[in-house]
Parts: C-alpha cells; sequence; structure tokens
C-alpha cells in the first residue's frame, strides 16, 4: 500500500511535560485509520503536530514521502487536507450554505466550481435542504454535520475528525459514518479519532493506539482481536482497556 | 493575493454588520459632538464654534479609541471557535493579518468619511479644497490604529484586559490633544506637553485644513501615520502566535 502520510519520532513538550513522545505512524492511501488513546494521549497534540498548528521539538512529518519543513511545504499540504475539529467551528450568524461557501472559497474556490461544491458537501451531509437556515437554529446533529461539510467540501485528499459524533443522537451518528464511509470508497482517506470502540470497529481498516504520548500498538481491527483473543480480550473495547489500563484518567487533554 | 481579497472582504463585511463596530464608530462620536459641543458653548468665540471644535477633534481621538474595537476585530475568529479552520486553510498567517487590518482599516475610514460630511453639513462648515485632504488622514489614522488593534489583539487571550488598558493611554493621549478641552490655550506648560500626543499633530492639521486651506501638514502626518502603521504590520506578524490566534474568551459571548 502507498504510504500518503508519515509521522516520525514526534516530540512535543509542554514545559517539563512531555505530550508526544516519539510518536511514529503512517497513513497509507485509502484506509480509514482509527486513533485511539485515552484523554491526554497526545492524539489531538499529534493531530496539531501535523497540520502545522503547533511546532514540534523533535521528529518529522512527509507527505508523500517529502518532508514537511516550512511554512510553503505545510500550505501545499494543507490545499490537500480537510480537518473536522472536535469543537464545532461554524459562524452561528452565517447561514448553512455561506459557512461551507466560504471555508471552501479558503482553498481557492470560486464562481460555478465553488457552488457545485458547496451544493455537493450539502448534498452529502443531508443538509441542503437547510441551506438558508442559521446554524443556531440547527439541533447538535445539524451542526456537527456542517462541522463535516465545511471540511469536505474542497474534496481533501486527507479527512482528519476528531470525535466528530460527540453528542449526538443515533440516527445523525449513523448519517455521519455512511458519510465517512462514502467518501473513503470515493477515495479520501480517513485519520478518525474517537472514543466509541464500536464506531472504530465500525469503519476503520487499521487502528493506532496511543498513551502518555507513546504510539502503544497498532494494527488491523481483525488482526489485533485475533492477537488478544488468546488471553481473552475480543472486543476492540477490551484491547483498549488492556493496553491502557483500567484506572480513571483525570489528565486534561492539551487542547 | 486572492486569498487576501477573499479575506478582507469577508472580514469587512462582518465588521460592517457589527453593532461593536457602528456603535464606537457612528453613534459614539455623534453623541460626544452633541454633549461637549452642548456643555461648552459659551466658551468658545465667534470664529470657531464649540460644535464645530469637536467636530474636529473628537473624529481622529474616536479613531484611535478604535484599536479596541480592532483588537476585538482580531479576536473575532477565537470568539465565534472558528478560528481553527483559518489555521489549517492554506492561508498564510499574513494574509489573515493583513485581512484583518485592511478591514478594520476601510470600516473605520467608511463610518467616519460619513460622519465628517455629516458634520459638515450639520454645522455649516465652508468647504474648500484642501478639505480633501481629511479623509487621508482619516484613512491613515484607521490603517495605523487597525494594525495596533491586530497586533495587541493577537498577542493577549482576554479582551477585557485590552479594553482596559488601552483606555488609559488612549484617555491620557486624547486628553494632550485637546479632545475633551483646548488645553494649549491655558497656559505655557501646557502649550509645550501637548506636543507629546499624535492627536495634537493631528488635530492641528485638521484645523489648518478646514480654517487655513493648508494642507501640508495633513499630508505629513498622514504619510508618517501610514509608515508607523506598516511597522506596527510587521512588528504583528513576528510575534503573532497561533495559541493565541485560536483560544480566547469573552463573558457573555458563548456560542
Amino acid at each position: 500500500m502507498e504510504e500518503l502520510l508519515k509521522v516520525e519520532q514526534l516530540v512535543k513538550a509542554y514545559g517539563e511535560k512531555r505530550v508526544l513522545d516519539h510518536m511514529d505512524f503512517s497513513l497509507f492511501k485509502g484506509e480509514i485509520l482509527g486513533f485511539l488513546g485515552p484523554n491526554g494521549a497526545g492524539k489531538s497534540t499529534t493531530v496539531k503536530c501535523m497540520t502545522d498548528i503547533e511546532q514540534f521539538d523533535e521528529g518529522a512529518v512527509y507527505y508523500h514521502s517529502k518532508r514537511l519543513t516550512d511554512a510553503k511545504s505545510f500550505l501545499a499540504f494543507k490545499k490537500e487536507l480537510g480537518v473536522v475539529p472536535q469543537e464545532i467551528a461554524i459562524y452561528m450568524d452565517l447561514s448553512a450554505y455561506e459557512n461551507v461557501s466560504f471555508f471552501c472559497s479558503l482553498y481557492g474556490y470560486c464562481g460555478k466550481n465553488l457552488k457545485e461544491r458547496v451544493k455537493n458537501a450539502l448534498t452529502y451531509t443531508g443538509l441542503w435542504e437547510h441551506r438558508k437556515e442559521l446554524p443556531s437554529k440547527f439541533s447538535g446533529g445539524m451542526q456537527r454535520r456542517l462541522n463535516i461539510a465545511c471540511a469536505i467540501a474542497h474534496s481533501p485528499r486527507i479527512l482528519i475528525m476528531d470525535e466528530p459524533t460527540v453528542g449526538i443522537d443515533p440516527q445523525s451518528r449513523n448519517h455521519i459514518l455512511n458519510t465517512i464511509r462514502q467518501l473513503n470508497e470515493e477515495g479520501t482517506t480517513v485519520i478518525y479519532i474517537s472514543h466509541y470502540m464500536e464506531e472504530i470497529d465500525a469503519i476503520c481498516d487499521r487502528v493506532i493506539i496511543a498513551d502518555h504520548g507513546v504510539l502503544i500498538e497498532e494494527g488491523g481491527t481483525k488482526e489485533l482481536k485475533r492477537k488478544y483473543a488468546d488471553q481473552g480480550y475480543e472486543k476492540l473495547e477490551d484491547i483498549f482497556l488492556h493496553l491502557t489500563g483500567e484506572a480513571l484518567r483525570d489528565e486534561e487533554g492539551a487542547s | 493575493m486572492k486569498q487576501l481579497l477573499n479575506l478582507t472582504c469577508f472580514f469587512l463585511k462582518r465588521r460592517l454588520k457589527d453593532g461593536f463596530t457602528i456603535g464606537y464608530n457612528l453613534i459614539f462620536p455623534v453623541i460626544m459632538v452633541l454633549l461637549l459641543g452642548y456643555l461648552t458653548n459659551r466658551n468658545f468665540g465667534d470664529i470657531v464654534s464649540s460644535y464645530q471644535y469637536y467636530a474636529i477633534v473628537t473624529i481622529p481621538f474616536c479613531i484611535l479609541m478604535s484599536i479596541t474595537t480592532a483588537a476585538y476585530a482580531a479576536k473575532d475568529c477565537a470568539y465565534q471557535k472558528t478560528a481553527m479552520r483559518f489555521v489549517i486553510a492554506p492561508v498564510s498567517t499574513t494574509q489573515i493579518l493583513m485581512a484583518n487590518v485592511l478591514s478594520c482599516t476601510i470600516a473605520f475610514f467608511l463610518c467616519y468619511f460619513v460622519l465628517f460630511f455629516g458634520v459638515v453639513w450639520i454645522y455649516r462648515l465652508a468647504f474648500s479644497m484642501t478639505w480633501l485632504y481629511i479623509p487621508l488622514l482619516y484613512l491613515s489614522m484607521s490603517f495605523l490604529v487597525s494594525a495596533i488593534g491586530t497586533w495587541i489583539g493577537n498577542g493577549m487571550k482576554d479582551f477585557l484586559i485590552i479594553k482596559n488598558i488601552m483606555n488609559i493611554p488612549v484617555g491620557l493621549l486624547a486628553f494632550l490633544g485637546g479632545c475633551f478641552y483646548p488645553i494649549g490655550s491655558m497656559n505655557h506648560i501646557f502649550r509645550f506637553i501637548i506636543h507629546l500626543s499624535p492627536l495634537t499633530w493631528i488635530n492641528q492639521a485638521m484645523f489648518r485644513c478646514v480654517f487655513s486651506e493648508s494642507e501640508t501638514n495633513a499630508v505629513l502626518t498622514s504619510m508618517l501615520l501610514f509608515l508607523v502603521g506598516f511597522v506596527c504590520c510587521l512588528i504583528g506578524r513576528r510575534s503573532f502566535r497561533k495559541e493565541e490566534f485560536l483560544y480566547g474568551e469573552l463573558p457573555g459571548y458563548e456560542k
């Protein structure tokens, strides 16, 4: 499989505290990669370092085997990247259409091409009928879907989704998961971050598990289940708890 | 360039729809002129009426106060929680900053341009060609305060701190600049220290344009203001921190 993105030995510290300790993994073209970890594992920090939101202390990020070293190379990478942030990042005083249209225009699209893309994104997320409405009037699930529409309108090659289904009803969740599957079938490579193991199990081809800023396990979902079946862990959630421990985490995420 | 134009137009629309901008830059100066003009009506002679005096000196003071509005505008994305989308889009930091500076400059300039001609019409100031240099002064002042406001806004997370801190030097400069009372006419000590305030130079240039038909001061002052504004843009770019741009809370502004 073709390696699309490589995160190599990333180290990031806030003062004395190391939140990423030689984080290392690859993303292959066409896959949906599940990124798991308890709070404070370094998931969000990894995404921030990969997307140039935060600078890392050591390590490297490669896109198509080319090292991203400066602002210029990251800008080129960002054109092919879509990010669905954990927090809903939309203007509540602009209509759904205006939101998607503006954020898509930041990727250089305009005119007819832009209109088509906005229509596609809103149709994909089931919001075309509500395009003229203000997001402040939307339900939580609809706002989440609009959050996704803003990230996919420019047809990114890589889509990073940071807990896109938090706090929504099963219908909206199901719609979002179907959208991700459909996007993936059409060629989008996805990094899916979630605490919901059943979602990871349902849509991901491969999983990486991190804890305390270190990658502790990786492999195909089926492969991992086979590997840990002998030890009595058959579900992904059991494997996750076995690897990261059952103790409660009071640690706050870096975000 | 296209991205900068796109961002500037978007930010400008937001500024022009923003009650904060309209309130501080259009309604507040009108109230100031009417109130101060009425209160000091008997203290002024026949050559310059109190209304004419305050119409001229209030506008530069209000433009200077717009540093707070520009700082607020710089934090708008953070308060709306959309800053993340700008950082992950293929848009450079310089483009984001300059779009904010230019949109604020245009918004402030439009407000004060309208206000000045409103004042001219209401108080029947005798028109001369040198007046055409007054918009140049407004434009250069708007550019400078937008640059300073953007620099400060992106350097601090808490807007209320910015607002409280900025009121002190702005009030002092306005006092020295004769915006509340022509203190230069009181004694020779005041006549000397008023020149420490840039508002004195700006107000003098305005008076020369309106009453002496001399534009030299206005042109020189404008050039100097543009130059200092440009330097502030450079400093703002160098001191820009993504963390400050991304996060910010304003009480009462929650989504």
